[in-house]
């Protein structure tokens, strides 16, 4: 049983899929509410990434065209409980 | 209708075409797994940290010094916009461009190099980017983006397709040792076996090159036209080459295998580019724009080569767009994984200044995703 929200499983995997480039972020300080295209400037090789990790975190299926849906962690988190069967947070 | 009007109507470019439907493929790891290897997580973490450029094209001049056969700049009705010669212009145009988000810009025809006003006034607000040049003329040191060199076969072909005499001694002469240079080799139907003799004296002279596929323009009817036989030779040759000259020749199996498939890269990878996206909210279609010399810009020719036939397009510079885009197609297992890192390690070494290519992850050939190896 997965302890987070959807939303807060989300968030850790674009954080993870963006370390590299931007070291300082974290699932503490990050704005989930940010536009991560237009605001926070999320390249379409990234975007790519985090669909699949969105993939194999949540065992759903995403496909090439689903992913430019993407902007918000609130977009891909209803798109996660829109595909499939998702774990609910402990408490939820 | 003048008879200017009808030029442009004989040569408009094609209707737009939609992005391609591709097979699907199926993934055997998860992306993850696929990191778990060091020299695998170690390249990807390379290339990662480029994935913040966001390119556009911008035609420089409708002058050139060369008149050569299947020429994409004197294709279509680009070519009879208005030269914009005010420096300040440009860098107006920069400026904008910087504020949507551009930062790296592709200068190009007709023959960029006869401007340097122009690329100076560029260079002044944007840093990143490449020149696409015949290298006849050099462009000046401290304008330090990557620089395109175009050749097309020894200096006996050139004259034939180019209408240049000695092309190659002059290229090698402002270029040689230039880090800023890469040597784009376009291979047509008739100049493979020139290739070895070409890049062995690029070599010589420290001159690093890569390959380009001659791509048709829409209604071409000429004879540089690829055809099975005359791609399954550049695929080998190119190969035989990478060996040859590790050092001075960007390239990997996988680019061989990319651009001389007989399925054009169209076919087998679809386009990012508004020519043929229209829709996009993400990546290179949405933001990418092909400026002509009178400052304007049109969706349906917003392409890295606008007047290309898809049908036949195995251009470098497409596949750059093309192929690093499909990362979600070639997530799939660690050898497509590895092929398609080589690709945008390619990629990157020959349109970044100051990137430098690591050895192949991959020395084999691998299918594109969904495709086999080679048709037939």
């Amino acid at each position: 049983m997965h302890t987070n929200s959807v939303e807060d499983r989300v968030v850790e995997l674009i954080v993870k899929q963006l370390k590299v480039k931007m070291p300082g972020a974290s699932s503490s300080n990050f704005d989930a509410s940010i536009d991560l295209i237009d605001g926070l400037g999320i390249d379409s090789i990234d975007m790519a990434a985090i669909a699949l990790r969105i993939q194999d975190e949540f065992g759903i299926e995403v496909r090439e065209e689903d992913y430019e849906g993407f902007k918000s962690v609130r977009a891909i988190a209803e798109f996660v409980r829109n595909r499939g069967e998702v774990p609910q947070a402990v408490g939820a | 209708m003048s008879s200017h009007e009808q030029l442009v109507a004989l040569r408009a470019p094609n209707s737009p075409k939609k992005p391609n439907i591709l097979p699907p493929v199926e993934r055997t790891w998860k992306f993850d797994d696929l990191l778990r290897d060091d020299l695998v997580r170690e390249r990807w973490e390379k290339v990662q940290r480029f994935f913040f450029l966001r390119e556009s094209t911008y035609d420089l001049t409708n002058v050139c010094n060369l008149d050569c056969d299947g020429c994409f700049y004197f294709q279509g009705d680009k070519q009879f916009t208005k030269n914009t010669s005010d420096p300040e212009a440009w860098r107006a145009l920069m400026r904008e461009e910087k504020k949507r988000g551009i930062n790296f810009v592709v200068l190009a025809g007709a023959e960029a190099s006869l401007v340097p006003e122009i690329i100076e006034a560029c260079y002044s607000e944007v840093q990143l980017g490449v020149v696409a040049t015949n290298g006849i003329k050099k462009i000046a040191e401290e304008l330090a983006y990557r620089i395109h060199v175009s050749v097309w076969g020894n200096d006996e072909s050139s004259a034939k397709t180019r209408l240049g005499k000695g092309l190659l001694p002059k290229q090698i002469k402002n270029y040689a040792g230039d880090s800023r240079a890469v040597f784009i080799y376009t291979f047509t139907r008739h100049n493979i076996a020139e290739a070895p003799a070409v890049i062995e004296e690029l070599a010589k002279n420290d001159c690093r090159s890569t390959f380009s596929m001659f791509s048709a323009p829409v209604g071409y009817t000429g004879t540089l036209r690829h055809d099975a036989e005359s791609l399954a030779a550049v695929r080998a040759t190119t190969l035989d080459l990478l060996e040859r000259f590790p050092k001075h020749v960007l390239f990997s199996h996988y680019n061989a295998v990319a651009h001389t498939h007989e399925k054009s890269m169209y076919e087998l990878f679809s386009c990012p580019y508004p020519r043929v996206n229209k829709q996009a909210n993400l990546g290179i279609g949405k933001t990418f724009r092909g400026y002509r010399t009178d400052l304007s810009w049109n969706m349906d020719a917003s392409c890295c080569v606008p007047d290309i036939d898809c049908a036949d397009c195995r251009h470098h510079a497409s596949g750059t767009a093309i192929v690093a885009s499909k990362l979600f197609r070639h997530a799939t297992d660690p050898d497509t994984f590895a092929a398609w890192l080589d690709y945008v390690d390619v990629y990157l070494a020959h349109f970044v200044h100051g990137y430098e290519k690591s050895p192949n992850l991959c020395n084999k050939p691998v299918a594109p995703p969904g495709f086999k190896l080679m048709e037939g």
